[in-house]
């Protein structure tokens, strides 16, 4: 699978039984739906359909940034908002494919982000990519 | 079951015969209008329904597989849905295990196809596969190999591949219909009043030939459905794997990218819906996926073509099972679940590693575990780097 916004190889890391792609140019992390799933099934136990389908579906958010077209289908992406204060900007597959995050922003929201203070599926979800991303992250 | 296997056969050649006329009518509209001779048209589409039908029946499993993207496994690749297929072969007594094949696809959802019991494979989506537990993965084979034993597949892929010849050439005739504008040929002009009815039958015809070859077929495709739900159960000896196994289908959201109108009806669920929406409340090829579990679920202690046919009747007041299958004395007890995390049983994490592990062997990825952090990275093919960054402990790691 290439990365949906350099095109570069990307490879798969593995990290607690889950994994996501992730591209070592542009340091973007790809989550397809499987994944999500399994993510959300620590994240939410019972209600993980709910949260998964809830990560997919958000309104789509006003923005100028470029369209990405989803890896799986190449239909270009929705973009919505995930967290709070700061919320990350991320492309969303609009068949459910899966979801991708660019890699400059999001390592910034990380890096201010406290694990905790929220307790639901996107604290999960950023959490999860800050443990996995951590060398990336701290640099 | 032979009162099943012989009305498949029958309807098998009513089937060709009847998709050969659409095809020679279809013939005569595209020869009156673009070759100004209509018995040229009959003459091509004659030609195009023999070999398409020889093409259906020598090849036509290859042709389903390759156009769902289907590719065949090894037991070495999965070796749990090899076992499953393997006891189902058993259980339904057919002569030679099906070939394996995996879809890579997140969608949920299974085919089978084949020319006779000795020769038949089964593809599963790699979605489904993560999704599923021992018990309904074995509901969902179960189905797809009563396909095989019904003699269902052989009807069904010669129907996909005519209906797909069909679909093809009515597409490409209105097209050039269209850029000619609409005109016809000068002969058919000529020719007075007649030439333009028959002409103008014609072109109704080209237009509604898809559609009648799919009626043909959504009419011989929603009763076996049921016969196959029946079979599992009686197979499997488990009705509540293939009911919840269904739910899972009928819950699902994802649409298969395979799928295209002439293969829609050989899947277990129908891929066909608006994006974003269920599976469940769905259509003309198949019977409603929840009555189909509301039947499963009535069945009660006696897993057997009655039983079938009584929950069926109860639900829904329909008689779907065909009268030979219910003079057998096939009834054999439901046996209890498998149990819940038995041993060597994975659970959705462990599944879910165990099938990517598998797509990951048939792309060719190269697994590398970081020196320092042990996480597991894989490499695709076409990564050419000398090294890979690991991204939870910074170190670099050589690739070669
Ligand atoms: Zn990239
Ligand atoms: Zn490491």
């Amino acid at each position: 699978m290439n990365c949906p916004k350099d095109h570069s190889p990307m490879i798969v890391v593995e990290h607690d039984r889950i994994a996501l792609d992730y591209c070592p140019e542009c340091r973007g992390v790809w989550f397809d739906r499987g994944e999500l799933e399994l993510l959300m099934e620590l994240a939410c136990g019972g209600e993980a359909d709910a949260c998964t389908a809830d990560l997919l579906t958000r309104p789509e958010a006003t923005t100028a940034e470029a369209r990405r077209r989803c890896p799986i289908c190449n239909h270009n992406m929705r973009k919505e908002h995930i967290g709070q204060q700061p919320a990350v900007l991320i492309d969303s597959c609009g068949r459910g494919d899966g979801l991708w995050f660019d890699g400059g922003e999001l390592h910034q929201v990380l890096s201010q982000f406290q694990a905790g203070v929220e307790g639901n599926q996107d604290a999960r979800l950023l959490d999860f990519l800050k443990e996995t991303l951590k060398a990336d992250i701290n640099e | 079951m032979w009162e099943q296997i012989s009305a498949n056969r029958t309807r098998s050649a009513v089937l060709v015969i009847m998709m050969g006329a659409v095809l020679i009518i279809l013939g005569y509209a595209v020869g009156i209008y673009f070759l100004d001779e209509p018995w040229g048209g009959v003459a091509v589409a004659a030609a195009v329904w023999i070999i398409m039908t020889l093409v259906a029946y020598f090849q036509g499993d290859s042709i389903l597989l390759a156009t769902a993207g289907a590719k065949k496994i090894e037991k070495k690749d999965h070796p749990r849905l090899f076992n499953i297929v393997e006891e189902m072969t058993i259980a339904c007594g057919l002569p030679r295990m099906p070939d394996v094949y995996i879809i890579d696809d997140p969608a949920l959802n299974a085919f089978a196809v084949g020319r006779d019991p000795s020769k038949s494979a089964v593809a599963i989506t790699s979605g489904l596969l993560q999704k599923l537990n021992r018990d309904e993965l074995q509901g969902v084979m179960a189905h797809e190999m009563a396909h095989v034993k019904n003699r269902d597949v052989l009807l069904m892929s010669m129907a996909a591949v005519l209906l797909g010849t069909i679909v093809i050439i009515s597409y490409y005739a209105s097209r050039m219909l269209f850029y000619s504008g609409g005109r016809g040929s000068r002969r058919s002009s000529d020719s007075g009043g007649g030439g333009a009815i028959i002409a103008l039958i014609g072109l109704v015809f080209m237009i509604l030939a898809p559609i009648f070859a799919q009626l043909i077929y959504f009419a011989i495709s929603r009763r076996r459905e049921y016969l196959a739900d029946a079979s599992a159960a009686l197979f499997t000896r488990y009705p509540e794997g293939l009911a919840s196994a269904l739910e899972k289908l009928g819950a699902s959201t994802n649409q298969i990218r395979g799928a295209n109108q002439a293969t829609a009806p050989m899947y277990t669920v129908n891929p066909f819906r608006e994006e974003g929406r269920k599976a469940a409340d769905l259509t003309s090829t198949h019977p409603p996926i929840s009555e189909r579990v509301k039947i499963l679920r009535r069945m009660g202690h006696s897993a057997s073509y009655q039983a079938y046919e009584r929950a069926a009747e109860e639900t829904s007041k329909k008689h779907v099972i065909p009268a030979s299958a219910l003079t057998g004395a096939d009834s054999v007890p439901v046996r209890a679940p498998s149990a819940e995390g038995a041993v060597g049983e994975p659970d959705k994490f462990a599944r879910t590693r165990e099938t990517q592990n598998m797509l990951f062997g048939m792309a060719n990825y190269r697994q590398l575990n970081c020196a320092n952090c042990g996480t597991t990275l894989r490499l695709p093919p076409n990564f050419t780097a000398p090294a890979v960054r690991c991204p939870h402990c910074g170190t670099v790691n050589k690739t070669a």
